[in-house]
């Protein structure tokens, strides 16, 4: 810890308290008698359970869909690779409310995809399970496209240039190698966009609603406890303490498969 | 197989304007110095580079084509280019560039598996490979397990183990030590001398046929080690090319000359034992073929010019021929004017001294010929920079042969 200028650990440990303190607080505000009964009432039950579920499916769709985006744009020209990744990190540096008003106007029933697929198809879109999984998807994308981009940057070509003169072929290339290489990468972007999507809760309010069983995940649960409809503020407090852990617990686990030597 | 590669690439101000045939089981060697373009010439056979013009072929097959119209324009003829996995073209830098997340058997192994070859019989045959460079020990390894050297000897094994119609070779050797570099090219030798025959049986649905290869680099050793025959490049041009003793032993010019460490002239043949330079000088050569009139090249190396202070022995006008330096020191000191240099010396300035092949390299002020001598012989005739001395060239040790 030699060469840090000793003026600049103030800051640091000010930071380090800013992050921790609240925690602390909600640790010893809690009534913990009460904490068993709050944790293991149906309603947390079935808010955890939708919670993790549709934050599992958002983190799947982003998978899907977030690392050929991310290797679009790492193997983009340079403008072109900057355009594309502004706009995909729009939803990073906007507040999740607009992106829940942006997603009612795209699919909702009025809205410039809803209605057609409402016309068409009879489906409607917002209000369901379905809505979480698209907004969680919405703010939790950038994380892992910028993540995965990232580890594409620093791998290069250079590897997957030699494969070809090995012979493979471009799918090849890119399951046995390329894969592979940003593997770090995109296990550090899925902990970031499972995280994101499992704290979702201004685009999920406005798009999906707050109907227990179907869009109530935990960060509407907490809200709604919060607001003591129903429930005391303590139950909110204990279900806080419930989501905290989950993230710790979810955050380790991939943090020792991520240090395993094998990828 | 025989590759034929003829191309143009500009890159701003740098144009690549090269042809080369390499014919089946010969290794050429494309020697230049760094920028001169020869990686770009091995990016445009191994498919990673269209050029604007141009055209690569392996015994007809054709790889690239690029016609004269030029490829950029749309319309502008039929343009041409396999891709890289599908040209049978290996190729090795001097990076090993072994997959990371994979073993020394495994990167093996990789491309067999990509010609898709189940994983057991990949596997067993990616081993003889890995037994041909000696690693087998190392077969678990990652990558980052093993030395740089080591490194490369996968590397090699890799790119032999698919069997390529045409292998390419940029500077393997650049980035090892001295000593494994010594290890790899011999390896590297070997490998092209058995023409890959002990573990190549043909997986490519035909008979084994031995791959014509190019090995770029900037070290003459590589060349005379590795190659049949020689081209040199400067600038995006081929300037010379050819057996490799003609043309590391009789370089085209001062630039080739440097590159195998030759100092070359050019003049014109007056006798048989005299050659008259360009600039008038004359040098005294054992004995020339080229006939009597012809424009000749003399070539020798830096070592074969002795030097010594002029004011110490350059005046010797009782002509005594072929002054050593050592009874040079004993001359009497006469002014240098009082009587011209015999015809194969001359006057000159000691411009710098600095590291060379075998010991200091001693360059003249306005003259291209260098010369080398060791640190004794430099000190006991007290030579420095700035000095007026005398310059000869052992007249054994001259080649005078005509100027191409």
């Amino acid at each position: 810890m030699s060469g840090i200028p000793r003026l600049l650990y103030l800051p640091a440990a000010l930071g380090f308290a800013l992050l921790i303190l609240p925690l602390v607080g909600l640790f010893l505000r809690a009534d913990w008698p009460s904490v068993p009964a709050a944790i293991v009432s149906e309603e947390a039950q079935s808010a955890l359970w939708l919670s993790l579920q549709t934050a599992l499916a958002a983190t799947v769709l982003c998978l899907i869909v977030g690392i050929p985006l991310a290797l679009v744009i790492a193997r983009s020209g340079n403008r072109l690779a900057g355009l594309l990744r502004a706009l995909t990190t729009l939803p990073l540096v906007m507040p999740p409310l607009v992106g829940g008003i942006a997603l009612l106007y795209l699919l909702g029933r009025n809205g410039l995809v809803g209605s057609v697929l409402e016309l068409w198809f009879g489906i409607s879109i917002p209000f369901t399970t379905g809505a979480v999984v698209i907004a969680q998807s919405f703010v939790a994308l950038p994380f892992l496209v910028i993540s995965v981009e990232g580890a594409l940057r620093t791998a290069g070509t250079r590897y997957e240039l030699v494969a070809a003169t090995l012979g493979a072929g471009r799918w090849t290339v890119f399951r046995r190698v390329t894969l592979p290489l940003i593997m770090p990468g995109v296990i550090a972007g899925t902990v970031l966009c499972f995280a994101r999507a499992l704290g979702e809760f201004g685009a999920t309010a406005l798009f999906a609603g707050n109907a227990a069983g179907t869009t109530r995940t935990m960060p509407l649960a907490i809200y709604t406890a919060f607001n003591g409809a129903g429930v005391s503020q303590d139950s909110a407090i204990a279900l806080s303490l419930l989501l905290v852990v989950v993230g710790i617990v979810i955050l380790l686990l991939l943090r020792s498969w991520r240090t395993t030597p094998e990828l | 197989m025989t590759l034929d590669a003829t191309m143009q690439v500009s890159r701003g101000s740098f144009t690549l304007d090269a042809s080369v045939t390499v014919a089946p089981g010969e290794t050429l060697a494309l020697l230049g110095p760094n920028g001169s373009g020869k990686s770009t010439l091995l990016a445009v056979i191994a498919g990673l580079l269209a050029p604007e013009r141009g055209a690569v072929s392996v015994d007809g097959r054709v790889l690239t084509e690029v016609p004269q119209s030029g490829g950029r324009r749309p319309g502008g003829g039929r343009m041409t280019v396999v891709p890289a996995h599908r040209r049978r073209i290996g190729l090795l830098g001097q990076d090993p560039l072994l997959f990371p997340h994979l073993s020394a058997l495994e990167n093996v192994a990789f491309g067999l598996r990509s010609l898709g070859m189940r994983a057991a019989e990949a596997r067993e045959r990616a081993s003889e490979w890995l037994d041909a460079v000696e690693m087998t020990e190392f077969a678990a390894r990652k990558p980052a397990e093993l030395s740089g050297g080591q490194q490369q000897r996968v590397a090699i094994a890799r790119v032999l183990a698919t069997e390529p119609d045409v292998l390419l070779f940029d500077e393997p050797m650049a980035a090892l030590d001295v000593q494994n570099a010594s290890l790899v090219r011999t390896l590297l030798r070997e490998c092209l001398a058995a023409r890959v025959s002990a573990v190549h049986t043909g997986i490519h649905g035909r008979p084994p046929t031995a791959p014509a290869t190019i090995v770029v680099t900037h070290d003459v050793v590589d060349a005379l080690v590795l190659a049949d025959r020689v081209a040199i490049m400067d600038a995006g041009r081929i300037i010379d090319s050819g057996d490799v003793a003609r043309v590391l032993g009789e370089p085209v010019n001062q630039f080739a000359a440097a590159l195998v460490g030759l100092n070359v002239l050019h003049g014109v043949v007056e006798t048989s034992q005299l050659a008259r330079l360009a600039d008038g000088r004359g040098l005294a050569v054992d004995s020339i073929e080229p006939a009597v009139g012809t424009e000749v090249s003399v070539a020798f190396p830096p070592s074969a010019v002795t030097l010594r202070r002029e004011s110490r022995g350059a005046a010797r006008a009782d002509g005594a021929a072929t002054a050593a330096p050592g009874a040079a020191d004993s001359a009497r000191v006469e002014p240098a004017a009082s009587a011209p240099p015999l015809p194969h010396e001359w006057q000159a300035t000691v411009d710098l001294l600095e590291p060379g092949l075998k010991g200091i390299r001693v360059t003249l002020v306005g003259d291209t010929v260098a010369a080398e001598a060791s640190a004794a012989d430099l000190l006991a005739h007290d030579i420095a920079p700035g000095d007026r001395i005398v310059a000869s060239v052992d007249p054994t040790q001259i080649t005078a042969y005509l100027r191409r």
